[in-house]
């Protein structure tokens, strides 16, 4: 586990890092599996006043393991990175303790194991911190989602809930990629489905369809999905939020 | 007499690539939604028998793809899910049908995971896949309920607690929930969940 912090400073934010170590030919799971496995997930233990926000995952793989079994998770080896906000009331005396709890399947082509670990980190408590593992966390940021504009049309009809929605993303940095994987995040009670991603001159088009699952409790109205692309070797995602209602 | 003897053995050929297009689902028809009528399919279950889905018309039949190896299908038969929900419904006329298509098991494996649960009911071998990629079965455990009347009214999770944390107490069993539904004439509340689990180990 990683701080990008030398200490926690009350009233001040600094990051965590989760990292994950895969063996070979395995892969853990995204924050939204895809059609099977499960996601790679962390929990924490923190003394109060210090609020761990969600997990920021880097741009996940996409793999096909037959009959259209979509997945999406990460290979060789991946950071979480979580915000940590401290209140500027917080007074706990220091070193404090940050506990973390990992859950995770890793998969190769014939068997799954899963996986769970446990660490902590300690850091002290000042009026001042200097910066700590700048490096690392910057080239995990550099293998985040870029957060992207799209016009957007579509709703889901009310009870009971269907509706296909399309984005237009108008790339800004030259030719857009000529071939995008589209990835959705998880969404209780929400069954997505894509259509087509097209590329027509400096414009992506993304058809995909929403679907309540009746009798489970829908989570939020913004949809998120990505679409990532190669540039260069390296794997890049663009992320776009979609108001669903 | 020849010429009987020929048209013999085509009838034979011609019945044994019947029966082998019967026994398996066609890759060209289209995958099944929840509320369509399934088409039958028959497979070899752990004892050598041919089971055909037709042999159960009028009554309800859970469906549950399974790999003896998955971490998820053993805690599930460690925890006795299975056992316990198809207990609770065998006097309601609900059949339960477990079936493999791990491309890399066969009957014989099928028979060893069968007789170390001690299971009662058939375990199908479908190496093939066919009737998996029919039904999209994409995790193990992955559940189907099809109804008296021959329509899939329920696929997905067996519940959902997918890591297992939960006292069973305070599980939602969605096949419970659907069997319960429909042993009761109610529409079932839940017809569609997310699978977790394994993927299914199809060929390719």
């Amino acid at each position: 586990m990683l701080a990008d912090s030398t200490a926690v400073v009350p009233g001040q934010e600094f990051q965590l890092g989760a990292h994950f170590k895969i063996q070979d030919a395995h892969h853990i799971y995204w924050e939204n599996p895809g059609d099977a496995g499960l996601p790679t997930k962390v929990s924490f233990e923190a003394p109060e006043g210090i609020e761990i926000l969600e997990a920021q995952y880097p741009i996940p793989e996409r793999f096909e393991d037959g009959a259209d079994i979509i997945t999406f998770g990460h290979t060789k080896e991946a950071l979480l990175t979580f915000k940590a906000k401290v209140t500027s009331s917080f007074s706990v005396q220091g070193p404090v303790e940050i506990k973390a709890n990992a859950r995770w399947l890793s998969c190769n082509k014939t068997l799954c194991i899963p996986g769970a670990g446990k660490a902590s980190i300690q850091l002290p408590v000042g009026k001042s911190a200097e910066k700590e593992n700048q490096k690392t966390f910057l080239e995990w940021k550099q293998r985040s989602p870029l957060s992207y504009p799209a016009e957007t049309k579509g709703k889901l009809k009310s009870a009971g809930g269907t509706g296909t929605f399309e984005s237009v993303i108008d790339w800004e940095a030259g030719s857009p990629p000529k071939k995008l994987d589209w990835l959705p995040y998880s969404h209780p009670g929400l069954e997505a489905d894509i259509e087509e991603v097209e590329v027509s001159g400096n414009d992506i088009r993304v058809q995909f369809h929403l679907k309540e699952l009746k009798g489970i409790k829908r989570e939020g109205d913004i949809f998120r999905y990505l679409l990532s692309y190669r540039e260069k070797g390296k794997l890049r995602a663009i992320e776009v939020e979609v108001p669903i209602l | 007499m020849r010429h009987v003897l020929v048209l013999f053995i085509v009838a034979l050929v011609g019945n044994l690539f019947f029966q082998e297009w019967e026994a398996y689902a066609r890759d060209e028809v289209s995958t099944l939604e929840v509320q369509q009528v399934v088409p039958s399919f028959s497979l070899i279950d752990q004892s050598g028998n041919k089971v055909n889905l037709k042999d159960y018309q009028g009554e309800n039949v859970v469906l549950e793809w399974t790999n003896p190896d998955c971490p998820y299908v053993k805690r599930h038969y460690k925890e006795n899910t299975m056992k316990n929900v198809r207990n609770q419904f065998k006097d309601a006329e609900v059949e339960w049908l477990t079936i493999n298509s791990t491309h890399f098991m066969s009957s014989e494996d099928n028979k060893k995971w069968a007789e170390d649960h001690k299971l009662d009911w058939s375990v199908l071998d479908d190496h093939k896949g066919l009737v998996g990629k029919q039904f999209k079965a994409k995790t193990t455990p992955h559940m189907f309920i099809v109804n008296a009347e021959g329509k899939l009214v329920y696929q997905g999770a067996i519940d959902d607690d997918a890591h297992g944390d939960k006292e069973s107490k305070e599980r939602v069993n969605y096949v419970v929930k659907a069997l319960d539904d429909i042993t009761n004439d109610r529409e079932v509340a839940i017809p569609s969940t997310k699978s977790y689990g394994c993927s299914v180990k199809y060929a390719g």
